[in-house]
């Protein structure tokens, strides 16, 4: 539905300006960049204000009241106060890297975003590697925290950039290994095609549930929530790597957070549980359910199990994170790919 | 690895979980603790000096403010001084109401401790649900006393204010519910994540425990059963029945849940007084304070606080103001271990440890 639309403005930008057709491709990559930055914004925005009231009533509280119905602009007074901060630089501090390894991170996180599937036909490019690519760029963004605590010239973030760095040591081999096995059965490396794959009616999550086990905990560890987020433990490390920011580029890391949150379960959503598709026999309906609205359910009970957890669990030391990736995900993920390759030789044939 | 430097790094004392104003100085190697000092005084008030410039009356408030989270264990450690002193004896039903009031206080206290220990961990509900419990407690000791924090409530020989009329009634209630809520929160509280963190970290021994003087639920954590309140009854605590929970483990996990236990055992403690509370007099001695001489003398007095063991030892010339007062409070004997405790653990088990032995600042440094 909203591919439809955004090709018929896109069709009437050609027509205004006259434009020959080989930009065309150019100007479905923008107006994909534009309507994933809205989507970003929007769940950063949603996924903030749902995170507080539903944590309070988690916790017995009524969490934002005012301002607006409900507290509904809370995040945006929060967004007015940020921006006019006053954006410091410690003494010290790399001015180049401090000040551009936010937005190194926000952008590899717009690429990430770029190359994900939000719908039936709502995809920037189809490529067929649309699966390693996104795990790839989110593997930078250690990189990055990297760079932010070495650069911030504080014993506490660069404690914070250390054990983000050891947590993607671990975690990123287990989610590797955890796809492997769905790449075995479905022979490509392509989500959506995945997704058509798991649309004709048995999805990933029945015959893979080892699988999706592993890779939950590995995104939870990729989008650094607890229980594992020591790279910015309040309690311990003051905020991490994010201790010297202030202003816009502290608003940055949080939309950074939120973005991997999105990322993750979209991805998760699209591997297991079947992408945009819904129940194959509904009752009778006046109109059609899109897909979109299939993924942004499925989608919102991810983002939903991240925030009930986090109003439930401590978080675990940076060295019991490496105890359980080694010890127990990475063995767990070789197995699934036996289970795997069983399952392909029973079942597809 | 030999060629790992070892990184100094200052912790505190404007550091978010440090229970106030402690300051460690670490020195790290990776992530390890090689070596610990921990530097105190940056609460410190001069409440034992400014004793020596105050009529008796007017220290009780200074007391107060030494463990603000358990004002009234304080308030009653110096009041029972004073009373040994001029040999009064309270009134039976002023020393009911004032243990009702002491053991509320002291679940009021443990709150704070589970609570911030579950912040401490990353476990922010813990921190909200038991805060939220307090509240209903501080509301109750409000009615009574007429502060939340800082109470001002114990007279010689006697209480400032009785119970109000049907204040007995609302608190049992209060305890009905605390009792259910309490075992949720405790099933809640002890996942495997938290044995994770808790289990096998900060582990005292035995003998360390005694060696190094630890105070009160930490030392009962370590497998000793001492408690004041049982072995040197002071009030009415040997005509009512409660048992002294005691773990042998030694870690975090065996102090808190010895904290978890206390509170279960005050709830049974206000449950018996408010049974057994006799009719008669509270009010205490009102006039004394301001102008009497007290008499002369010297006298050392403890009491079971919900951070441990306190003393005080006062001695009076005969004026109207003490001539000393000197404390010693559990939360400084505790502190002074953590350096020790610490050595050899993680980062992040630090605020696990520090949590677990429940220090209040304003006690460490008075």
């Amino acid at each position: 539905m909203i591919n439809e639309l955004m090709n018929i403005v896109i069709d009437q930008v050609m027509l205004l300006l006259n434009l020959p057709i080989f930009l065309r491709d150019y100007l479905v990559v923008i107006g994909y960049g534009v309507f994933a930055s809205l989507v970003v914004g929007a769940v950063a925005y949603g996924g903030a204000y749902v995170e507080r009231k539903l944590i309070a009533r988690i916790q017995s509280r009524y969490g934002p009241q005012h301002p607006g119905p409900a507290g509904i602009l809370i995040n945006l007074a929060d967004f007015v106060k940020l921006i006019s901060k006053e954006d410091i630089v410690p003494d010290g501090a790399d001015s180049v890297s401090f000040r551009w390894a936010p937005i190194a991170m926000a952008t590899i996180l717009f690429f990430t975003i770029m190359l994900l599937p939000f719908g039936k036909d709502l995809f920037a490019v189809d490529q067929s590697f649309s699966l390693l690519l996104p795990v790839a760029l989110l593997s930078l963004l250690p990189v990055a925290i990297l760079l932010i605590g070495w650069a911030s010239n504080s014993k506490y973030t660069y404690l914070g950039a250390l054990r983000s760095a050891v947590m993607s040591m671990s975690y990123e081999i287990p989610l590797l290994l955890s796809v492997v096995g769905l790449v075995i059965l479905t022979g490509t490396l392509n989500i959506v095609t995945m997704a058509e794959i798991q649309d004709r009616g048995l999805w990933f999550v029945l015959l893979q549930p080892i699988g999706l086990l592993v890779f939950v905990i590995s995104m939870i560890a990729t989008a650094e929530r607890i229980p594992f987020d020591m790279p910015f433990a309040e309690s311990e490390l003051v905020a991490g790597w994010k201790t010297e920011y202030s202003g816009v580029r502290y608003a940055l890391t949080f939309l950074v957070e939120y973005g991997l949150v999105l990322v993750t379960s979209v991805i998760v959503v699209f591997l297991f549980f079947g992408g945009w598709s819904g129940p194959t026999s509904l009752p009778n309906l006046p109109f059609k359910i899109p897909s979109e609205a299939w993924l942004f359910f499925k989608v919102g009970i991810f983002v939903m199990a991240y925030i009930v957890m986090r109003a439930s669990f401590p978080r675990l030391r940076a060295d019991q994170l490496l105890n359980l990736c080694w010890k127990y995900l990475i063995p767990l993920g070789v197995l699934n790919i036996g289970i795997a390759v069983v399952e392909r030789m029973v079942l597809w044939v | 690895m030999a060629s790992e430097k070892i990184v100094e790094l200052n912790m505190g004392p404007q550091h978010p979980s440090t229970h106030g104003v402690l300051r460690l100085m670490l020195k790290i190697k990776g992530d390890t603790i090689m070596d610990s000092t921990a530097h105190i005084g940056y609460l410190h008030r001069c409440i034992e000096k400014l004793h020596e410039k105050r009529h008796y009356m007017w220290c009780i408030p200074l007391t107060n403010r030494m463990d603000y989270v358990a004002a009234l264990h304080s308030e009653h450690l110096f009041v029972q001084a004073v009373e040994k002193l001029m040999n009064i004896e309270p009134s039976e039903r002023s020393q009911y109401v004032r243990v009702i009031l002491l053991e509320l206080q002291r679940i009021a206290s443990h709150l704070v401790a589970i609570g911030s220990y579950g912040l401490d961990l990353g476990q922010m509900t813990t921190w909200f649900w038991c805060f939220k419990e307090r509240e209903i407690i501080l509301t109750l000791m409000e009615e009574v006393t007429g502060g939340r924090l800082f109470h001002n409530e114990v007279r010689l020989g006697g209480l400032k204010n009785d119970l109000p009329k049907g204040w007995t009634e609302k608190c049992l209630s209060m305890l009905t519910y605390l009792d259910k809520k309490w075992k949720d929160y405790g099933k809640f509280i002890e996942n495997e994540l938290f044995f994770k963190r808790t289990k096998g970290i900060g582990v005292v021994s035995k003998k360390d425990a005694m060696d190094w003087g630890m105070h009160g639920p930490s030392l009962r954590g370590s497998g000793w059963n001492l408690d004041v309140r049982r072995y040197a009854p002071y009030s009415v605590y040997d005509k009512l029945d409660f048992d002294v929970p005691v773990k042998d483990e030694g870690d975090s996990l065996a102090r808190y849940r010895v904290r978890w236990e206390e509170v279960v055992q005050s709830i049974r403690i206000v449950r018996q007084a408010i049974k057994n509370l006799p009719q008669g007099p509270t009010e205490g001695l009102r006039s004394l304070y301001f102008t009497k001489p007290v008499t002369p003398g010297e006298v050392y007095v403890i009491n079971e606080q919900a951070k441990g063991e306190a003393g005080v030892y006062l001695v009076s010339d005969g004026t109207s103001k003490p001539y000393r007062a000197k404390y010693k409070t559990p939360s400084f004997c505790n502190t002074a271990l953590l350096p020790k405790i610490i050595v050899g653990h993680k980062i992040a088990d630090i605020v696990a440890i520090i949590g677990s032995l429940d220090p209040v600042f304003g006690e460490v440094d008075r």
